[in-house]
């Protein structure tokens, strides 16, 4: 059997062919589908959202109460409310907010726990054991509980310092579940760190008589990055739905805000007269729900250590 | 011998599929064993041969297909049994050994059970009927008190006895074929040499025809009646295992022959012929003979033809299209070669004495891990630590290479982690220029790190994934040289070129690398440092054969060229040998014998040095040295013997004195020092 079809091009000593980084990233990309899907269907969001807010048909605050509780119409395409505000501007509205409100929640739940996981994750130890307990502590409290309780000390803390809060972005429910999520995903995070430490390279690095914080920052935490994307992407759907449901309890956003809770917190006292005001929001964050959690999933699938592929990303 | 063959492969070709394309793992493959016949396989990584057994068990990965030629047991056609007929063959007819016994066996089954099963499955019988074979079986295979073993779980057994175990397993039900795929690599030396005197036992006893799979050519040597060499997926040469070792017929088996270090009584330091270049990408083979761009006599017809496996001589097989030229040339060269040789040997010998003004003193060095807690002590618990390093002294001369030699366990590696503060040591002092290096002050803190570096063992782990080999290098200029800039840039280049590395691998990243250039990388960033003291752990172990030489020779290089004091832990007395200038042998975390190379490498010996010695297989298959084997299980350091660690398995021991006096130092020329009672 000949050997032909094996022989490729003969290449100087050593050198590899690369394709350019960004082809194989792309091809990397479309090899997952879940990721695809979701990727794509948030773009969509972003993208259908931002320019559909403004473009709305209607004013989403504006009352248009002789037309209220009407159906689905050539109209009003999701129908009207209450009010009689148009449900399809309040819902595409409350989008780019609901977005917002996951990814800054996200953003603050990071700034908490990478610090923090990588940290207690390299020094172990007592000090360690001492942190780790404090974080169970926090973890043992369910999450809403834990976001209840810190978006409850919303009005003492405003009395001490006001921040910026405009109708969508409201930063207390956003730091409440900021905060919530940080002790599991510290957990996370010093399981990775815990995993790194071990490695040569890292003891290379002690034995050079480098600080914590350089080992930390310069020879950890780049080969933690695929751990803490994921860890972000799939919390963003968790951060989602809190927000929703402290809407729906009356401490997120507020009336007239179009948040999609607290658009199904005001729709429950209507089912009978208008179903749609509780079935577009609902149908809403589902799908906002749902693509997320693809794209953190599919996110996972790409960046897991058993594809070679993973170093290729930075 | 009978020539009724066994098995018989014809042209094999088999495949994986990678994301990147095809590779072609084994190709146009022949072979044929007889009955009663020990055939030997050897290659490095990528050679195939573990496919070869794969594809006879029919056990390839999802990705792989064998894509032509025809595999044939006692004429029958392996590749088109079906799933029935198979798993008759399997265990039965056909039986596997691996690498790794602690992986071979199930953790959570007794030894015994897991013999048994194979019998149950094989040859039925009632449960008692089964048992009492089981524990036969670990008889036949040397194991200490069958019927208790029987009983134990793998992790109660050590190395050793578990590979006894899947070779009992393996030859259970009297197999007609016996593949084993590297089953003494993950061993110590020593009990690699049981485990082959094992397989000699039995070889006798069975008549099963065996495939020995190994890189490792003394082994080889040891076993084999003929041998197939691999390169990069072709066999490459074949013939009798005594006559190929004394003159290969191909170009690689004589680099690979020429490129290990060999145990000899009077070590010259001659360097080691590596084979340039490194192994084929599989995904990119060499046009014509896959060999020839490493190839010393490589010519144009090379790069045109492909060869094949012709028979040239006596049972011989060579895919070397030019060895009869070759052979001619290399008489004309062996004149040559020994007439060089005899110069050297006229050369003056080495100083004797050692030198004064040492850099590094250990004064009764212990490190103990692990430990009860309070609670445990309360309750009156037996004090439990292990003791990895127990009362170890001695000192490292400026400038010479010191190897330290032991077997897994013995506690070198954590005596390197100790030099380079990685670990704190439990009691005793480490002293550099005169100072405890536990009381450094941080400036002198700094410059200690900066004077002792380490290379590691596992060129895959110790270089970040996510650096580039410009930051990975640029990281120890900064911060002990202050380089910046331009001079950094310059220097890294410098270090590439110092290490053979062309400039152009700076913005590589270490997955980009082979084995031998990661090592390569991580020797430029411990000189990097200009450092007096590197700690070299292991540093050629994970590496390929043809690799290693041109490592070693790297670091000799370097070594010499800088003044630079090695510490080289191994556990390969060979390579040990070949490089050092004093060595020390650790047993049990206690020295044995300490002294220059020569010294310590002829008489008088300690018993374990003289073990360690006998039970390196040797590539000269003529070559008969007097066996010694140590019986009996490597003690726990949690629980150390008493007097000298050796006494449990050590074939002189005098008496009672062993057991209880600490072994005394004996010196008989200065600076050769043997701790044992026999020279009191």
């Amino acid at each position: 059997m000949s050997e032909e079809f094996l022989v490729k091009k003969i290449l100087p000593e050593g050198d590899v062919p690369k394709p350019p980084k960004l082809f194989q990233f792309g091809r990397l990309i479309l090899s997952n589908r879940k990721f695809l899907v979701g990727l794509i269907l948030i773009i969509g969001l972003a993208i259908g959202s931002s320019i559909g807010s403004a473009h709305l048909p209607y004013d989403p605050i504006k009352f248009n109460i002789i037309d209220k509780f009407s159906n689905p119409s050539a109209k009003y395409w999701f129908g009207t409310d209450n009010f009689g505000r148009d449900i399809f501007s309040r819902v595409v509205m409350g989008a780019p907010m609901t977005m917002i409100l996951g990814i800054s929640a996200v953003f603050i739940t990071l700034i908490i726990s990478v610090p923090l996981g990588l940290f207690t994750g390299f020094w172990g130890g007592r000090t360690d054991e001492a942190l780790m307990r404090i974080n169970d502590a926090f973890i043992a409290i369910p999450s809403l509980f834990m976001a209840l309780l810190l978006i409850s000390a919303r009005s003492s803390l405003e009395q001490y310092f006001k921040l910026p809060t405009t109708w969508w972005f409201d930063p207390y429910p956003i730091m409440a579940i900021g905060f919530t999520m940080a002790p599991r995903a510290t957990r996370v995070i010093r399981s990775a760190a815990i995993h790194l430490k071990n490695e040569e390279f890292v003891h290379a690095a002690v034995a050079r008589g480098e600080s914590s914080l350089y080992i930390v920052f310069n020879e950890i935490l780049p080969n933690v990055w695929p751990t803490i994307i994921v860890e972000g992407g799939i919390r963003i759907s968790y951060a989602i739905i809190m927000g929703a449901t402290l809407s729906f309890l009356g401490l997120g956003a507020s009336p007239p805000a179009p948040a999609w809770g607290l658009m199904i917190y005001e729709a429950k006292n209507f089912l009978y007269s208008s179903p749609w005001l509780l079935v577009f929001p609902s149908i809403a964050l589902s799908f906002m729900i749902v693509s997320f959690n693809l794209f953190g999933d599919g996110l996972r699938d790409i960046l897991d250590p058993r594809t070679r592929r993973a170093s290729l990303l930075e | 011998m009978s020539t009724k063959n066994i098995i018989e492969i014809k042209n094999l070709t088999a495949e994986y599929k990678t994301p990147e394309g095809f590779i072609g793992a084994v190709r146009d493959f022949t072979l044929s064993i007889g009955e009663g016949e020990t055939y030997g396989l050897v290659g490095e990584s990528g050679s195939g041969k573990s496919t070869v057994a794969w594809v006879i068990m029919r056990y390839l990965d999802e990705n792989g297909k064998v894509t032509g030629g025809e595999v044939r047991f006692k004429n029958q056609d392996l590749m088109t049994l079906d799933i029935e007929d198979l798993r008759r063959y399997r265990g039965r007819r056909i039986a596997m050994v691996y690498q790794d016994p602690m992986t071979s066996l199930n953790p959570s089954i007794t030894v015994g059970r897991q013999i048994q099963e194979v019998f149950e499955l094989h040859s039925g019988g009632s449960k008692n009927e089964t048992w009492d074979r089981s524990v036969e079986m670990l008889e036949k295979v040397f194991i200490v008190d069958p019927p208790s073993s029987a009983n134990k779980y793998p992790h109660e057994l050590s190395g050793g006895q578990q590979q006894r175990v899947v070779i009992a397993m393996a030859l259970a039900c009297n197999p007609d074929l016996l593949i084993l795929d590297e089953p003494t690599t993950g061993l110590d030396v020593t009990t690699e040499a049981n485990i082959l005197d094992l397989i000699e036992v039995l070889k006798n006893k069975y008549n099963s025809a065996i495939l020995f799979i190994t890189h490792n050519l003394g082994v080889i040597a040891k076993v084999s009646d003929r041998i197939g060499v691999m390169y990069a997926g072709k066999m490459i040469e074949e013939g009798p295992v005594k006559d190929i070792f004394k003159q290969p017929f191909h170009p690689y088996t004589e680099g690979l022959l020429n490129c290990i270090p060999k145990i000899e009584e009077k070590p010259s330091q001659r360097d080691l012929k590596p084979i340039k270049g490194t192994l084929p990408n599989l995904l990119k083979l060499p046009a014509g003979c896959i060999f020839h761009p490493r190839c010393p006599y490589t010519e144009e017809s090379c790069r045109q033809t492909v060869p094949h496996l012709i028979g040239v001589g006596e049972e011989r097989k060579s895919a070397c299209m030019r060895w009869e030229e070759l052979q001619s040339r290399r008489l004309v060269n062996e004149t040559d070669r020994i007439q060089v040789m005899e110069k050297e040997a006229e050369a003056p010998e080495k100083s004797v004495s050692v030198q004064n003004g040492n850099l590094m003193h250990l004064r009764s060095v212990k490190k103990y891990f692990g430990g009860i807690s309070i609670f445990e002590r309360i309750v009156g618990m037996a004090e439990d630590y292990v003791h990895a390093v127990d009362d170890v002294s001695f000192s490292i001369a400026p400038g010479r290479v010191f190897g330290l030699v032991g077997e897994s366990g013995c506690g070198k590696s954590t005596l390197g982690r100790a030099f380079i503060k990685l670990l704190n040591i439990t009691e005793g002092n480490i002293t550099y220029d005169g100072k405890d290096i536990w009381k450094f002050s941080r400036k002198e803190n700094k410059t200690y790190h900066k004077d002792v570096q380490i290379i590691f063992q596992n060129p895959d782990s110790s270089l970040n994934p996510k650096k580039t080999i410009e930051e990975i290098l640029a990281r120890p200029l900064r911060l002990y040289r202050n380089l910046k800039n331009s001079d950094l840039e310059n220097t890294v280049i410098d270090l590439l070129k110092m290490v053979k590395l062309r400039a152009g691998y700076r913005s590589r990243f270490p997955y980009e690398l082979s084995g031998g250039e990661k090592q390569r990388i991580g020797i430029a960033r411990a000189f990097a440092a200009e450092p007096r003291f590197i700690i070299c752990d292991e540093p050629v172990s994970a590496l390929d054969v043809s690799v290693q030489a041109s490592i070693l020779n790297l670091l000799l290089d370097l070594q010499r060229n800088f003044n630079v004091a090695l510490f080289f832990i191994s556990h390969d007395l060979s390579v040990v040998q070949h490089l050092s200038y004093q060595i020390g042998v650790m047993y049990l975390g206690r020295l044995c014998e300490i002294g220059l190379v020569d010294q310590v490498f002829s008489p008088p010996h300690h018993p374990y040095t003289r073990a360690l010695l006998s039970a390196v297989p040797s590539i000269d298959p003529e070559e008969t040295r007097e066996a010694i084997r140590l019986i009996g299980p490597v003690p726990s350091a949690k629980n150390p013997p008493k007097g000298c660690r050796f006494h449990t398995r050590c074939p002189e021991k005098i008496g009672q004195i062993c057991e209880e006096k600490d072994p005394p130092a004996y010196e008989p020329v200065p600076g050769h020092i043997i701790y044992c009672h026999l020279y009191d």
